[in-house]
């Protein structure tokens, strides 16, 4: 049989986070039909803009045991793809420096790739970091620009010279516009700037500063506030002629506001059919020529009924697993709080699929208990962080089902660790249809 | 009362000769009480406390000085001395107090009818102590009327008792203490550990004592004549400091951990009893709710002890047979303490007394060492009278107590919070939240403020605490880290457990006390997984979302690796 005449293989993504979207690219490749269904972004929307493989502490922590420098590991090709289709990212190259960003918080980190609007420091080498002060809860420039200083001098890098250490500074530049900026919350001061006249009104402060100190060379590190829909910092740098960024703040969203902006913006050019729903199961069809092997069930519509499965619905943070502790079953008269994100219900033998909360060691016959591995510490990954679904490496966690992102156990909750594991589950899955269907259709 | 035997040496000890005329070990409110006392006897005191004020028993406790009602049918003593210290801590810091009426439900049975009479004679009795503490008298309920008062109320009630207790902060009861000692001219040392108690190899007397400021790793001798253990449930070890065996200062120590709640779930607190029938509580406080406690023997680290999923387990069960609502309430925090009550051998936790006892071990060959053993929070005063009694007698002082007839800082006057709030242009709970802490020195945070406006700014949003507050902390009440901070303010004991206010607070920490700014990040790390510890024993379904996405925002914010929890001391410089 020539492939043209096989029927296209069709897999479901659940989830549309940074792993969903990384199956979506992969499945997409791979040849398949690809059904995107979710109900909202999770964890990936609290993300803070700067993206890590490695979690950068971890990182930064061998590298100084190690004394090696900070240099930008390869990347993936698929990753790479994938983040740049979404164009939102600075990406360096392999082997070139890694970029280095301000937290709010006045930490030094740095990050394999990041949001534009972040302000990369080694833009600002040799340059005054000039740092306004705002009235604002949680934004101190003065606290900021003392720590800030203290974390570069002990990057124990040269200080002097066009590539040595900036030069942080506080500076009383007004950057809010009304009384009532000083109280609303960092996304919505990020929103405003998405109004042009807004934007040229803070970039006729900066340029005034700037103006002020004449040939100085300087750059300008702001808080999360450049734009809510796109980044601004690239159009205010240009205005500007030095290079203006947000500091990271974990708590802000900002950052997550224009990822989900990004987001809709590629599900829009790619081929893909998008379903604002949530998935409630997946029930597995007995094997037939003709039929899928699988239905997703949807709440409040007609199942999607599909070769294949990648489910990136989340760990913890995005609901796609749930925890229960044993504190809630000893206090509860009756069993009915017992409830499940996701169920998969296999309807024949020989379909045992294993999805649920797993939380490997620290299981007890009660439930997990967190007492001391909740959180992590030092080099330890918290329990809380390791939650989910046992998979191979591939993804695979039963034939033709697959998990990526933080909802699989053992892995990384980063960006693109996420991204990455995606990719692998949307070509495996893919790849795992098409042979199928092909095995079934030859005599 | 003392030990007795032998009589107190009849010589007077000279005074001038050494350093100080007494140390005192121990930064609770036993050791803050006797430093405040001898100080205002006229004694040079020095005072020295491990970790830092109110970390043991005396700020993890139920925070109520509550007369014990527990105690009349076995130990009445300890009831009246209680009911009659609690009327003196009212006196001295009004500001510090707040009412907290109790519901004691009857749950039907065979026995309800006898058992409710019984304790509507039992707190008729209660009702003759109640006016030494300004508390009003009991009353008998029907189950109508307990579910009024208590919509949350379930299950099967044949009527119940209600009755008054007062709630306070402990950890600003020792604070106070501290600072008012200070201010007669103790010398207090917090973060600082006692390395030995030196005594004459010839008499056994005690001469000096080393220390080490854990913290930075500097060491010091300071010569007295008379050490005065205060520790608490450590006081086994720092008697051992000195030579002496550690049973004689022997005690009996009791975990007993507590449930904080994102609100105060009722108006009332109501009492509710354990699956093993021990009697425990639904406690309205400050701005939350509390749950305890448990009484179990401990023998694990007392510098660590927290509380475990099980014990939070086993309380949660037992409130919900009276009110179901708290399975689905959010826990925030949980907390433990270490009880140091008298020895015996036998009787369950529950029963031992609560009765307190000053240990002289002139007795064991080691004259001017003296041990405080057992007490609680409501009765401090009077044991630190006792205490500073047996001084005053050794050095032949002939002055009396008068800790129950002077202000404790702030508590001279009332200060109006509205019209502060309205002065400083600030949230009026904010305001509201700092006079109930400072009483009238709310006025020196005031002060702050109108010399540095920008200090008005909020640091942790959930109190809330301000900038000043914190500074004032740091510079009034040493305060030397978060963690001291959030016992002196509250900051962070919040809903959101510090992840918007402990790296602001580190910055101003390390700032004040002039450290680089990386030992600000450090200890806001440490005390974000310290808060997330007492959490995790107590996470609902949703909470653990929630946890989950605090740890993410921590690492991307301050970074974790680097972090090793039990390397506090010798990291800061000298």
């Amino acid at each position: 049989m020539s492939p043209s005449s096989r029927r296209r293989v069709r897999v479901v993504v659940v989830g549309s986070g940074f792993a969903g979207l990384g199956a979506t690219q992969c499945a997409l490749d791979a040849g398949a039909e690809v059904t995107l269904i979710s109900a909202g972004i999770g964890a990936s929307s609290f993300y803070a803009g700067a993206l890590d493989d490695e979690p950068w502490d971890v990182l930064e922590r061998a590298a100084a045991t190690l004394r090696a420098p900070l240099v930008a590991p390869s990347i993936d090709p698929d990753m790479l793809k994938i983040t740049r289709s979404l164009d939102l990212f600075s990406i360096p190259d392999e082997g070139a420096m890694l970029p280095r960003l301000a937290t709010t918080a006045g930490v030094l980190r740095s990050a394999r790739a990041h949001d534009r609007a972040l302000l990369d420091l080694n833009r600002a080498r040799g340059r005054a970091v000039l740092v306004p002060r705002a009235d604002r809860a949680g934004w101190d420039a003065d606290s900021m620009v003392r720590c800030l200083r203290e974390a570069w001098s002990s990057t124990g890098e040269p200080s002097e010279g066009p590539s040595g250490a900036p030069s942080f500074e506080a500076v009383s530049t007004p950057v809010l516009r009304f009384d009532e900026e000083r109280d609303i919350v960092d996304a919505d001061l990020a929103a405003r700037h998405d109004d042009p006249s807004r934007l040229a009104w803070l970039s006729d402060r900066l340029s005034e500063e700037i103006a002020r100190r004449g040939a100085e060379r300087v750059a300008i590190l702001l808080g999360p506030w450049l734009g809510a829909a796109r980044s601004r910092a690239d159009e205010l740098s240009d205005r500007l002629g030095v290079p203006v960024g947000e500091s990271l703040a974990a708590t802000a969203a900002t950052a997550g506001l224009r990822f989900e902006a990004a987001r809709t913006e590629l599900l829009r050019t790619l081929d893909v059919r998008t379903i604002e729903r949530r998935a409630t199961s997946i029930t597995a069809q007995a094997p037939g020529l003709e039929r899928r092997r699988f239905v997703v069930d949807l709440e409040g519509a007609e199942g999607i009924p599909c070769d294949a499965v990648v489910i990136t619905s989340g760990g913890l943070v995005g609901g796609g697993l749930r925890f229960e502790p044993a504190e809630h079953a000893a206090a509860a008269e009756g069993a009915d709080h017992v409830r499940t994100a996701l169920v998969v219900r296999p309807r024949f033998e020989g379909a045992r699929l294993s999805l649920g909360l797993d939380i490997g060691p620290a299981s007890s016959t009660h439930g997990p208990v967190l007492d001391d591995r909740g959180w992590p510490t030092g080099a330890t990954d918290g329990a809380l962080e390791r939650a989910g679904v046992l998979v191979g490496d591939d993804g695979r966690a039963a034939p033709f089902l697959y998990a990526a992102g933080d909802l699989a156990f053992g892995r990384r909750r980063t960006v693109l660790s996420a991204v990455r594991s995606g990719a692998a589950a949307g070509w495996a899955a893919t790849r795992a249809a098409l042979a199928a269907v092909a095995s079934v259709s030859t005599p | 009362m003392s030990d007795g035997t032998p009589p107190p040496s009849s010589r007077a000890v000279p005074r001038g000769a050494a350093d100080v005329d007494v140390v005192i070990i121990g930064g609770g409110v036993n050791g803050v009480g006797v430093a405040r006392d001898a100080s205002m006897r006229g004694l040079k005191v020095a005072l020295f406390e491990r970790n830092d004020l109110a970390f043991g028993a005396s700020g993890n406790s139920s925070g109520m000085i509550h007369g014990g009602p527990r105690y009349l049918a076995y130990d009445p003593a300890v009831t009246e001395t209680s009911c009659r210290d609690s009327g003196h801590i009212q006196a001295i810091a009004p500001h510090l107090l707040f009412r907290i009426p109790f519901l004691v439900p009857v749950e039907r049975s065979a026995r309800a009818k006898v058992m409710l009479t019984l304790m509507d004679a039992f707190f008729q009795a209660y009702d003759e102590y109640q006016p030494l503490k300004r508390g009003k008298p009991h009353a008998r309920l029907t189950p109508e009327e307990l579910r009024q008062l208590e919509p949350g109320l379930r299950g099967d009630m044949v009527g119940g008792i209600s009755f008054d207790e007062w709630g306070i902060d402990g950890a600003r009861l020792c604070t106070a203490n501290a600072i008012d000692a200070r201010e007669r001219g103790a010398k207090i040392f917090v973060g600082t550990t006692i390395d030995s108690i030196e005594r004459r190899e010839d008499t056994g007397e005690v001469v000096a004592v080393r220390y080490r400021d854990l913290r930075n790793g500097r060491t010091g001798r300071m010569t007295t004549s008379s050490v005065v253990n205060a520790t608490g449930a450590w006081a086994p070890i720092t008697a051992s400091l000195s030579g002496l065996e550690s049973h004689r200062a022997r005690l009996r120590p009791g975990k007993g951990i507590h449930i904080a709640f994102d609100r105060r779930l009722t108006n009332y607190a109501i009492a509710a009893r354990t699956i093993d029938d021990r009697q425990i509580f639904l406690e309205p406080w400050q701005n939350m709710s509390i749950v305890g406690t448990t009484d179990d023997d401990f023998y694990g680290d007392l510098d660590d002890c927290t509380a475990t999923s099980e014990e939070v387990r086993y309380l949660i069960q037992g409130i919900a047979r009276v009110f179901p609502a708290i399975r689905s309430s959010r826990i925030i925090h949980t907390y433990a303490g270490v009880r140091p009550t008298l020895f015996a051998y036998g009787p369950l936790e529950d029963a031992l007394s609560r009765e307190h006892q000053v240990i002289d071990h002139a007795a064991h060959g080691a004259p001017g060492l003296y041990s405080m053993i057992g007490g609680k929070l409501a009765s401090y005063r009077l044991f630190a009278e006792e205490m500073a009694d047996v001084l005053s007698q050794r050095f032949r002082l002939g002055a009396t107590c008068s800790t129950h007839k002077s202000f404790l800082p702030g508590g001279d006057r009332t200060v109006d919070p509205f019209q502060l709030a309205t002065r400083l242009e600030i949230d009026a709970v904010a305001a509201r939240r700092i006079v109930y802490r400072h009483g009238s020195r709310a006025e020196r945070i005031e002060e702050r403020i109108h010399e540095r406006p920008r200090e008005a700014s909020v640091v942790c949003p959930c109190e809330p605490v301000l900038e000043a507050e914190v500074r004032h902390a740091v510079a009034e009440e040493m305060a030397r880290s978060v963690d001291d901070v959030s016992r002196r303010t509250r900051l962070g004991l919040g809903a959101c457990g510090g992840m918007r206010c402990a790296a602001r607070c580190g910055q101003i920490v390390a700032e004040e006390r002039g450290l680089p700014p990386r030992f600000g990040r450090e200890m806001a790390l440490r005390f974000l997984v310290r808060r997330a510890r007492t959490r995790a024993v107590g996470l609902g379904p949703d909470q653990a979302r929630q946890e989950a996405l605090a740890i993410a925002t921590v690492r991307a914010e301050l970074g974790v690796a680097d972090l090793q929890l039990d390397s506090q001391s010798e990291s800061e410089p000298r």
